[in-house]
C-alpha cells in the first residue's frame, strides 16, 4: 500500500527534497545566535522570464509577483472509451486511485505554497489537478458525492454509509 | 472556510480491535504533541502572519492537521468496535470507557484531555516557526514511540504515512523560516517583529 503513495511521490518527492528521509540540519550558530538552516532548496523558476515580464497576473500593487511562466504543455483528451454502453465501475478501485493522485496534488500545493515562482512545481500541479477532476467527475457519477455539493441524481446521496472511518469503507 | 471531502487522506482497514491499543495511541489524538494540537496551532497561527508563503503552509499544513486528526480517529474507531465487556474490563481501556463508551474523544494516553495550552500562538513570526518547528518533530517521536509499542501491520501502515507526513512538513516550515529571515535584516532578525511592527523587514 505504501509503495502506491511512494511511487506517485517520488516524481513529486525528489525534485522537493525532504521526502521522508530529511536528516535534521546541522549549521554552526552565526554571531547573532541565529541558527543558519538549509533546509533543501530547490525551486527558482526554469522558466526565464523576468518577474514582470509581459503580462503580470498581479494587480499593479501587488507586492510580489509569481513569474508568468511558460505556455504550459497541453493536456491530452481523454480517449473516448469505446465500451458503448454502461460501464461497471469499480468504486474501490477508484478510491485508490483518486487518494494516490489527491495525495501528490496536496504535496505540490505544500511546495507551491513556500516556493510559488517555482514553474516546475505548476506544470506538475496542472497534470495531478487534471487527473483529480477526471477522476473525482468519474467517482462522482457512479459511486457518490465526495463533498456536500457533489450530490448528483434524485436522492440525497450524502454521507450515506459507509463512512469514511468504518471498516467497510472503501 | 472549510469543505470537507468525504475519503480518508490514507486508508485505514484494521482487522483486529484491541483496546490496549487504542488506550496508547490516543494520545496522537488529544495528547499534547497530537494532531488536535496542530489542528489548532497552524490555523491559528496564521492570522498573525504578514507573509503569504507563511499564510499560505500554515493554511495547508493546518488543513491537513485535520484529515490526520480524522485518520487517527478512524483507527481508534476501528480498533474499539465488536469490543465485548470481558475485553473491556480486563484492559487498561476500562478507565476511558466508563466516561466515553466506545465514543471518540480527544484525551491523551494518561486520560487528562486535551488542552489548548499545548498550543502556542505568540504573535511573532519566528517563535510561531520555531514552535512549528518542533511541534512536527515532538509529533514524529509520538509515532515513533507508538510504532515501537505496535506490531499490528493494519495499524502500523497508516501510522507510517503519518510519520512521514510530520517529517515532511519539518522541512516545509524551514522552508518558510528561511523566508522569513530572507526578508528581515540579516544583521538583526529580531530588531522588531514584522507581525505587528510596520515597515519591518521587506
Amino acid at each position: 500500500m505504501m509503495n502506491q503513495y511512494r511511487d506517485r511521490f517520488s516524481r513529486v518527492g525528489s525534485r522537493m527534497g525532504g521526502c521522508g528521509d530529511a536528516s535534521p540540519y546541522r549549521r554552526p550558530q552565526s554571531r547573532d545566535g541565529m541558527l543558519r538552516q538549509s533546509f533543501n532548496r530547490s525551486g527558482g523558476c526554469g522558466c526565464g522570464l523576468g518577474s514582470n515580464q509581459g503580462q503580470s497576473r498581479y494587480p499593479e500593487n501587488a507586492t510580489s509577483h509569481a513569474p508568468v511562466c511558460q505556455a504550459p504543455t497541453p493536456i491530452p483528451e481523454r480517449p473516448a472509451c469505446g465500451c458503448g454502453g454502461s460501464v461497471s465501475v469499480n468504486c474501490k478501485k477508484l478510491m485508490e486511485q483518486i487518494r494516490a493522485v489527491d495525495f501528490a496534488l496536496y504535496e505540490t500545493v505544500l511546495y507551491l505554497d513556500v516556493y510559488p515562482h517555482s514553474c516546475d512545481a505548476l506544470e506538475t500541479y496542472r497534470k495531478l489537478k487534471a487527473q483529480s477532476d477526471a477522476l473525482h467527475a468519474e467517482y462522482e457519477s457512479v459511486c457518490g458525492p465526495l463533498t456536500a455539493f457533489g450530490n448528483k441524481g434524485d436522492s440525497w446521496d450524502w454521507m450515506g454509509k459507509p463512512f469514511p472511518w468504518e471498516y467497510d469503507a472503501e | 472556510m472549510w469543505i470537507y471531502e468525504k475519503k480518508l487522506q490514507f486508508p485505514v482497514k484494521i482487522k483486529n480491535p484491541n483496546p490496549k491499543l487504542a488506550q496508547i495511541l490516543i494520545s496522537q489524538l488529544g495528547g499534547p504533541d497530537g494532531e488536535l494540537a496542530a489542528s489548532m496551532r497552524y490555523p491559528h497561527q496564521r492570522y498573525s502572519m504578514p507573509y503569504k508563503e507563511v499564510v499560505g503552509i500554515l493554511t495547508d499544513v493546518g488543513t491537513e492537521e485535520l484529515a490526520h486528526l480524522e485518520m487517527v480517529a478512524a483507527i481508534l474507531h476501528q480498533l474499539t468496535r465488536n469490543l465485548s465487556e470481558e475485553e473491556i474490563k480486563n484492559s487498561p481501556f476500562a478507565t476511558y470507557f466508563v466516561d466515553h463508551t466506545t465514543g471518540v474523544y480527544p484525551v491523551a494516553a494518561s486520560g487528562v484531555p486535551f488542552d489548548m495550552k499545548y498550543v502556542g500562538v505568540k504573535g511573532d513570526v519566528l517563535a510561531d516557526l520555531h514552535e512549528d518547528l518542533a511541534a512536527e518533530q515532538k509529533a514524529r517521536v509520538t509515532y515513533d514511540n507508538i510504532l515501537r509499542l505496535c506490531d499490528d501491520p493494519d495499524v502500523r501502515e497508516p501510522i507510517k504515512f503519518l510519520r512521514e507526513r510530520e517529517i515532511v512538513h519539518y522541512q516545509r516550515f524551514g522552508d518558510a523560516l528561511r523566508i522569513t529571515q530572507d526578508k528581515l535584516d540579516s544583521k538583526n532578525f529580531y530588531a522588531c517583529n514584522p507581525a505587528f511592527d510596520k515597515g519591518c523587514g521587506k
